[in-house]
């Protein structure tokens, strides 16, 4: 997809909480020898998906001084919003100070609302129904104790300021593609507290089925290939899967090492990608082109193509993502559970 | 009587089919086995399968199988004998060929396991045990088979490695498959130190639960002559069941329902047992696969993992097995899986095998079994 007029990221930031748990501490707790990366976020017990997207997107306007008074929507993707009925994106405007004359509104489809919120901003910017658009992917995901999921599901989040390139970018979206199929592969109903997976079939014809027919189908269309691409960042639910869907696409390790946050972070679902994405603008130079492809169970991926612009030595987000990874640090199963709401007093 | 041949097969990659059901398995498989014959004039179709029921939640599957196909004359049979259900089917079919009943033939067997969750996959395959050694004392099927490795090990003083050593064997062969389930080689580190599943067998001793469809048409040999179809002749097989609760097994390292199976099929075959070139063993385990060659006795108690060890039964070995890479690794789509046996060894008859190729094989023995020899059947095929 390409706008009628040219769209780009113009601020950028992101967040995750200060708490980590090794996936050996809840190994062994459960008896097992192996496990899918080596630790995930989790957030204390006074955070939540606001509070995560709060921080991201503070930290995005305050690097970028993006002028509050331009933005017009706000659009936060997650699957773990704090309410099941009442916006998630309303708190953010008035604790952000942004215009009330603005969109707002929560997006879920798993894993890949935050970059749905990404497309949905990119259009209103595009067609100059609003100026500025903030898009956001957060979440505080769930895993059943004893679960695969309890492994990987983590907190953590990134926010994204779109304009159109006039307004100064720090990258500029070349093009993007969506590709959505109805694949069950994980789902959690309403009421549940923790979600369902259906094990192996959450690979093969979920994960990797889409997002490589969503960076095909975008490659095909506008002519790219992985060798014109500095970075490539892929939605994270483990550390397998984006190493393995990147080489079977063409892309070799280095293309997408910064961006590959989950061996130490986990999956921060609405945020994996997001956040990996923001890790790559951290180290990114100006002529930088950038795949990004997000993949939402249910099942669908979007995919995006950016070029890195001079801007972006004043507008990288401040404090970096690597800043907040160096100050986390490891809790034991007992207050992973407890500030996980597990237990309760 | 007459002679039972088999003139086409059929068969699916094995593997995890996300995009197809149990039929477009079966119809996929049958539809390749079809040969120079018009499918009206099949009279029987014996489909073998384990677990539809239980994971699908669909019954008469040889009706729905038939129907697809538009065979309508047809007495439509579903067989199940445990993971053993697919090789049944076609000694099924050959008692009815030489029966005189029928002219013409379907048999085979179709599984598909990737439907369900893991757990259910677990339970289904311990579904043919006895439902009081499962739930009420959690001697699965799986765990059998690891008592077992355990006892062989200390009784013969074996290493594991050695045991383990057969699913080495089965990745080798299957990487040179190309319609087996796991077709990367593996060494014998990897599988000695993989994640223990029932102590002592580790992820890499057991057979996976896969999708898979093979089937096989046949006929008598005048009738494959008269059609000037090429065909290989069922020589001879045997079935026979062993005691189903394992600690009432006086030898409980002895499959005793494979060694007569295999008596049985050599008497009818008129061979005996230094005839046989090549082996599809049931090697659900890599200890199941051990103690049915020794059952078989094609070598001492207690020896036949050094025999596999020393590259006896490798395909360039003196009696090469799991030609395409067995249960570990070609695959095991259960009730299917002793059909993949039947169609492996007529590939490897006719020389079709590719570069699974095993010179001058002549006699060809497919095996298989329900859990730990609870039942056993053998086949015999070759010319002779």
């Amino acid at each position: 997809m390409k706008g009628v007029n040219k769209v780009g990221i113009y601020g950028y930031g992101a967040y995750v909480p200060r708490y980590l748990i090794e996936d050996s501490t809840i190994a062994s707790i459960w008896g097992r020898s192996t496990y899918p990366i080596k630790s995930k976020s989790f957030p204390s017990y006074d955070e939540d998906t606001i509070t995560i997207a709060y921080e991201a997107a503070r930290i995005a306007i305050e690097s970028s001084k993006a002028p509050k008074e331009k933005i017009g929507a706000i659009y936060i993707g997650s699957e773990s919003k704090p309410y099941a009925v009442k916006p998630s994106g309303t708190v953010l405007v008035d604790a952000l100070g942004l215009p009330n004359t603005i969109l707002s509104a929560d997006y879920e489809f798993a894993c890949k609302a935050g970059t749905e919120a990404m497309q949905t901003i990119a259009g209103l910017v595009s067609s100059k129904m609003i100026d500025m658009g903030i898009a956001i992917g957060a979440d505080t995901a769930q895993g059943r104790p004893g679960d695969e999921l309890e492994y990987t599901a983590a907190a953590g989040g990134a926010a994204f300021i779109i304009s159109r390139v006039e307004e100064g970018v720090l990258a500029v979206l070349e093009a993007s593609y969506s590709y959505v199929t109805d694949t069950p592969d994980f789902w959690r109903r309403s009421g549940e507290k923790y979600p369902r997976h259906l094990y192996r079939f959450t690979g093969e014809p979920a994960y990797f089925h889409h997002i490589m027919s969503s960076v095909k189908g975008l490659f095909e269309k506008y002519g790219y290939t992985p060798k014109d691409f500095k970075y490539a960042i892929f939605h994270q639910p483990n550390a397998k899967f984006p190493q393995r869907v990147a080489f079977k696409l063409g892309f070799n390790r280095d293309q997408i090492k910064p961006g590959l946050m989950s061996p130490i972070i986990g999956n921060t679902y609405s945020g994996s990608s997001l956040v990996g994405l923001a890790a790559t603008l951290d180290v990114s130079k100006p002529g930088d082109k950038i795949l990004l492809a997000s993949f939402g169970s249910g099942a669908g991926s979007d995919s995006f193509v950016f070029e890195v612009t001079e801007l972006i030595k004043d507008r990288r987000a401040d404090p970096p993502l690597h800043k907040f990874i160096e100050r986390m640090v490891a809790r034991d199963y007992s207050t992973y559970t407890v500030y996980r709401g597990k237990i309760w007093r | 009587m007459r002679r039972p041949v088999i003139i086409g097969w059929g068969y699916t990659s094995v593997g995890e089919h996300w995009d197809k059901d149990i039929i477009d398995l079966a119809v996929e498989a049958i539809s390749m086995s079809i040969k120079n014959i018009d499918i009206n004039e099949v009279g029987s179709l014996y489909v073998g399968n384990m677990l539809s029921k239980y994971l699908e939640l669909q019954a008469s599957l040889a009706m729905h199988i038939a129907n697809q196909l538009n065979m309508t004359n047809i007495y439509p049979i579903d067989i199940e004998v445990g993971e053993a259900s697919g090789l049944y089917a076609i000694i099924e079919g050959a008692k009815t060929i030489m029966s005189g009943i029928d002219d013409f033939v379907i048999a085979g067997g179709v599984e598909k396991a990737s439907d369900e969750l893991p757990s259910r996959i677990y339970r289904g395959v311990s579904l043919s045990e006895d439902i009081y050694l499962v739930d009420y004392i959690g001697l699965t099927k799986l765990s059998i088979h690891a008592l077992a490795a355990k006892l062989y090990m200390k009784k013969y003083g074996v290493d594991k490695k050695k045991i383990t050593y057969l699913s080495v064997l089965d990745h080798e062969n299957a990487s040179k498959s190309r319609h087996a389930h796991f077709r990367s080689p593996i060494s014998i580190e990897k599988a000695i130190n993989a994640p223990l599943v029932a102590d002592p067998l580790t992820l890499f001793d057991i057979a996976p639960n896969s999708d898979g469809a093979a089937f096989v048409l046949m006929t008598y040999e005048e009738k494959a002559r008269e059609y000037g179809l090429e065909y290989i002749p069922i020589l001879g097989f045997g079935s026979s069941i062993g005691r189903n609760r394992f600690y009432e097994r006086s030898d409980k390292l002895w499959l005793s329902s494979t060694h007569n199976a295999f008596k049985y099929a050599l008497n009818m075959a008129n061979i005996s047992t230094e005839d046989i070139d090549i082996i599809e063993l049931h090697d659900s385990t890599s200890i199941a696969g051990v103690l049915a060659l020794e059952a078989m006795e094609f070598h001492p108690r207690g020896e036949a993992a050094e025999y596999i060890w020393n590259g006896s039964h490798s395909l360039d070995g003196e009696r090469p097995i799991n030609t395409f890479g067995g249960l570990k690794a070609r695959g095991n789509p259960i009730g299917a899986t002793g059909a993949y046996s039947v169609v492996e060894i007529v590939m490897q008859l006719l020389n079709m095998a590719d570069d699974n190729q095993v010179n001058n094989a002549d006699i060809g023995l497919a095996h298989s079994m329900d859990g730990l020899g609870n039942s056993s059947s053998i086949l015999i095929l070759g010319r002779r």
